[in-house]
């Protein structure tokens, strides 16, 4: 199929296609990053800060801090990015339907859609779902980061 | 897309497996409608109770048999609460307080909190999501035997005073052998595996349930949020129970084996089982609230004459909360000496699960709020469940933030917490979901003033019961004790708490009496009683066997309030839609668009799934007593009734050559509504279940190389204590492995090219090159200078290979049954599903090897050169 023939709902199959993707940074990447950040901090921070417990014979990870502060930046920077995929995703297919209802006849009834843009209005939703997710898990990402600003030490609360 | 492509195409100008769904209407009392009822109906008498496949019964079965345990695990917390009351009581003795403690831990949350929501999901789901059945009926049915199964067993030493002892957390080294000496910890390992390969195959069914077996027009966007909670579950099941059971086989290793995974005069950790048992059991907490979540967003707007608030929000906050609770199991372990910077982490990110629950929180309240709420039973449970919600919510972030939880460690605030999160969050909506969809369970409708006193004796109950257990705690009674002494100030808030779980007793009494009585006495309640929006209440009460004589075809989010929501707007189709009479018949859909996809064939009412499910136990029991013979025999007994049922039927169309009855004259069957019938390439519903199981059989494997490097991370000792592993034979296991999964995948190849002798041709060869795998593994394993009790290297090597190769034993089985069916001529280029499902499974343990060869064989020589 020609990609840039339309499908029933009025987008081309690389404009679907390129949803796709948008929603999928949204719904998966942006929390992979969290999820990542988390354990690799996690990993690393009790392998390294071990000295008040059960000393290991060498630290697990020299440069605790760089490792920690790059880890945390780069999952930042994807989710954010993602964050943003997924809420332009969303802006674009809410202005999709909005042009289709502008289109529409004016008698017609709002409660009678046509199916074209049913299928924008789910898409749209999938759109919403994934801009939630993926801004949600940059607010998280911001919350697991303060812990090591606040904690700037292996052994001690400050 | 057609799986049965122009090959079926005959020579008579007919078609095979492929067909035109007709389009209609049944009448009630119809000839039609009788047929449908005559097909559908189960066989009635004992025969028909252990063989029924009826998603309806086995959703009913699943709720009384987990309210029987809720009732026993109430009885011996009220032993408890006796024994509590007052200061130096001596009721019980400490080991049979221990002994109660635990099972009322195990009943409660194994036996109890996820079971009832899968009867209710195993109930609901096909008439929510508009289906005629669950996706895989004998599994449901196999699900159910073996969750009755493990609740026995672990119930079987009881009676001997031996139950389990040590928590249901279970914690080494008290629960090892060196401390615990009896049987208790063995039957409480070998029963959560028995019941996590329960969990596991349910929540298989249900992910393949909501991809494959919704109404036409049931898209993501019109799913009821018990739909969301329970798929969300399901996913996360799917990833965390290995864990559990992971933790429970190797403990049951080191007690009856002599491995030494915990152990710690071998260098074994029992931190290792901290994390394994709370990466499964944080995620757990949420697996057996959002389900119950998801009762109260679809039942509170009924009683609110609303749409809930906020849709897309809440069933996001279900995701969101799923995920985020992978990752706070360390919350749990904030007092074993993890540094704090670590624990700092998992702080944070136990206080970000506050943010989703309050989202879900604020959209119950406004939906109460901008609605008009109608005072019945049901909705004083689900309002009081978000007063509860909340305040066990708030007293778990108070222990989210890690100098608090040190303080409150250990001491009965974490009881009230726990007990207002899965009491609250739980038993609040199942009572009232219970009395909600009571006329979809038995026709009939509980009775109204007996519930609401009940409901207020449960409410009062459970917070006098519960809330002085904070101020217990705070007053620094530890938990876990089987009495206290006088003068510590424990003792008003301890008789308080007993006289509150008594009274929460006797509410609970009286709804499962008024449950009883109204089932039998209950005014007899028409389809839709309470005036709701869900597609469930379009059919009679209760509804039949086949749930909808046609199949709907869905146009909202609430089609039984589209006459006022949308008055001029577009009508579910609940009268009209497709017939699929021709025996029992569903409709799968596509799993992404939700269009009709295929016109499967559901199978009859079947003996496999019980004979399964007692072979297992038996098996189970054979290990408990330590006796091999036995447990050959059992486990062999599992495997032929295994292989009996997977045996392609040709009344499912899963094999060739068709009956006279699955072909159609051609004209209908190439047209373009036409779709194919029975298990088919895609259309394979057992596909997308064998890939849920390599899922978690995935995770399964990653728990066991995170134990590997765990245990690596922390020794003293040489890593391996032998020296660098042969690479050189490891590498010639891999690329024998590896050449058999191509050669799998030249015969599926050649299968859809209907080359059936090539097909069976590379399949030999792929067998041969995966028996040479074992060949070569097996001697790998005699060359070793040590086994797998000489020390915790060599019982991890032993145990992660042998995992593997007892998974490269059961696809050698595999592959050997599809070279016989091939032989047999069941298979052709398009009817060839089991071998697609075979060569997948085969395809992940080649996979699966790779990371075990790069853990095992590689790591130590890259970890050596650092």
């Amino acid at each position: 199929m020609h990609p840039r023939v339309p499908t029933d709902e009025g987008l081309t199959q690389v404009e679907k296609r390129r949803l796709w993707i948008y929603a999928g940074a949204g719904f998966f990447i942006s929390p992979g990053a969290w999820l990542l950040q988390v354990i690799v901090s996690e990993t690393v921070s009790a392998q390294t800060c071990d000295a008040m417990t059960t000393p290991l014979r060498s630290p697990g990870v020299t440069h605790m801090h760089t490792w920690l502060y790059a880890t945390s930046a780069l999952a930042l920077a994807i989710s954010i990015v993602c964050a943003a995929l997924s809420t332009y995703g969303f802006a674009l297919l809410h202005a999709r339907q909005n042009s289709i209802r502008a289109q529409g006849d004016p008698n017609e009834l709002k409660e009678q859609p046509r199916r074209e843009q049913e299928e924008i209005s789910r898409k749209r939703f999938i759109a919403l779902c994934s801009a939630l997710i993926g801004c949600g898990f940059v607010v998280g990402l911001v919350f697991t980061i303060l812990a090591e600003v606040f904690l700037d030490s292996c052994s001690q609360w400050h | 897309m057609s799986a049965t492509s122009d090959r079926s195409v005959v020579q008579s100008g007919r078609v095979a497996f492929r067909r035109e769904p007709e389009y209609g209407s049944v009448p009630e009392g119809s000839d039609a409608e009788k047929r449908l009822r005559e097909i559908w109906e189960g066989e009635s008498g004992w025969r028909g109770f252990f063989t029924t496949v009826d998603h309806k019964k086995i959703g009913l079965r699943y709720i009384v048999t987990a309210f029987a345990f809720l009732l026993i695990g109430g009885v011996e917390a009220l032993l408890m609460r006796l024994q509590l009351a007052r200061p130096n009581e001596t009721l019980l003795s400490p080991e049979q307080y221990a002994q109660l403690f635990t099972m009322h831990g195990v009943t409660m949350i194994f036996l109890y909190a996820l079971p009832v929501l899968s009867g209710f999901a195993n109930f609901l789901w096909p008439l929510m999501l508009g289906s005629r059945d669950m996706a895989f009926p004998r599994l449901n049915a196999l699900s159910y035997w073996l969750f009755l199964f493990a609740g026995l067993f672990l119930y079987c030493s009881f009676p001997f005073g031996e139950a389990p002892n040590a928590g249901w957390f279970n914690y080494v080294p008290f629960s090892s052998l060196e401390y615990n000496r009896g049987p208790n910890i063995d039957v409480y390992s070998l029963g959560m595996v028995l019941l996590g390969i329960s969990t596991t195959v349910g929540a298989v069914n249900f992910v393949v349930t909501l991809f494959r077996m919704r109404a036409v027009g049931m898209s993501v966007d019109r799913l009821p949020i018990i739909v969301w909670g329970t798929l969300t579950i399901s996913f996360a099941n799917l990833f965390a129970v290995p864990s559990v059971s992971l933790a429970f086989l190797l403990l049951w290793m080191d007690r009856n084996v002599g491995t030494h995974f915990f152990d710690v005069a071998a260098d074994g950790r029992p931190l290792l089982w901290q994390h394994l048992f709370w990466m499964f059991a944080h995620p757990w907490v949420y697996v057996v609230v959002l389900p119950a979540m998801g009762i109260v967003s679809d039942a509170l707007p009924t009683f609110c004459r609303r749409p809930l608030v906020a849709y897309a929000a809440v069933a996001m906050s279900t995701v969101a909360t799923m995920i985020i609770g992978f990752e706070v199991w360390i919350h749990h372990m904030f007092a074993t000496g993890i540094a704090p910077l670590a624990l700092a982490f998992f702080g944070a990110a136990s206080v970000l699960i506050s943010i989703p629950s309050a989202v879900a929180v604020f959209a119950w309240i406004a939906t109460i709020w901008m609605g008009r709420p109608v005072f019945t039973v049901p909705f004083l449970y689900f309002a009081s469940f978000v007063l509860m919600f909340v305040i066990g919510g708030v007293s778990g972030v108070m222990t989210a933030a890690v100098p608090l939880d040190w303080q409150l460690n250990e001491t009965y605030f974490i009881v009230a917490h726990l007990h207002y999160v899965l009491l609250g969050i739980n038993v609040f909506p199942v009572l009232g979901g219970i009395t909600y969809w009571f006329p979809k369970f038995t026709g009939r409708l509980m009775n109204e003033r007996f519930g609401k006193i009940a409901f207020w004796i449960v409410f009062i109950g459970f917070n006098v019961g519960f809330f002085p257990m904070h101020i217990s705690g705070l007053l620094g009674m530890p938990r876990r004790v089987y009495t206290y002494p006088e003068g510590m100030g424990w003792d008003t808030s301890n008789l308080v708490t007993t006289i509150g779980s008594f009274l929460l007793g006797i509410g609970i009494v009286l709804f499962a009496i008024n449950a009883l009585l109204s089932a039998r006495r209950g005014s007899k309640a028409p389809p839709n009683p309470w005036d709701a929006s869900g597609l469930e209440w379009s059919v009679s009460s209760p509804p039949p066997p086949y749930n909808f004589a046609v199949l709907p075809i869905i146009e909202s989010r609430h089609p039984m309030w589209e006459d006022r929501i949308q008055p001029t707007g577009r009508r579910s189709h609940l009268k009209e839609g497709y017939l699929l009479h021709h025996g029992r018949e569903a409709l799968g859909v596509h799993p992404f668009s939700g269009k009709p996809d295929v016109i499967l064939k559901m199978p009859d009412d079947a003996w496999s799934p019980f004979l399964l499910g007692v072979f297992a136990a038996f098996m189970f029991l054979a290990l408990l007593l330590r006796s091999p013979s036995f447990t050959i025999i059992s486990f062999a007994a599992s495997g032929a009734t295994l292989i009996a049922w997977m045996w392609p039927r040709r009344s499912l169309a899963q094999r060739e050559p068709p009956t006279p009855k699955q072909v159609t004259a051609a004209p209908s069957a190439l047209k373009d509504d036409a779709l194919p019938v029975g298990s088919a390439g895609e259309h394979s519903g057992g596909w997308w279940g064998v890939l849920a199981l390599v899922a978690t059989e995935a995770s399964l494997f990653g728990y066991l190389l995170f134990s590997y490097f765990y245990s690596q991370s922390q020794t003293q000792l040489p890593w391996p204590p032998e020296g660098i592993p042969k690479i050189g034979v490891g590498a010639l296991s891999t690329g024998v492995l590896v050449l058999s999964s191509v050669f799998t995948w030249f015969s599926e190849r050649t299968l859809k090219k209907n080359k059936r002798w090539w097909a069976f041709a590379w399949l030999l060869v792929a067998i041969v090159l995966g028996t040479l795998f074992v060949g070569v593994q097996l001697k790998e394993w005699h060359n070793h200078p040590y086994g797998l009790t000489a020390h915790l290297y060599g019982s991890l090597y032993f145990t992660i290979t042998g995992f593997h190769l007892a998974h490269v034993l059961v696809g050698l089985v595999i592959l050997i049954l599809l070279a016989i069916w091939i032989a047999l001529g069941y298979f052709d280029e398009a009817r060839n599903a089991p071998m697609r499902i075979g060569g997948l499974y085969w395809h992940f343990v080649d996979v699966v090897w790779l990371f075990i060869f790069t853990a095992l064989y590689v790591t130590p020589i890259w970890l050596r050169g650092q």
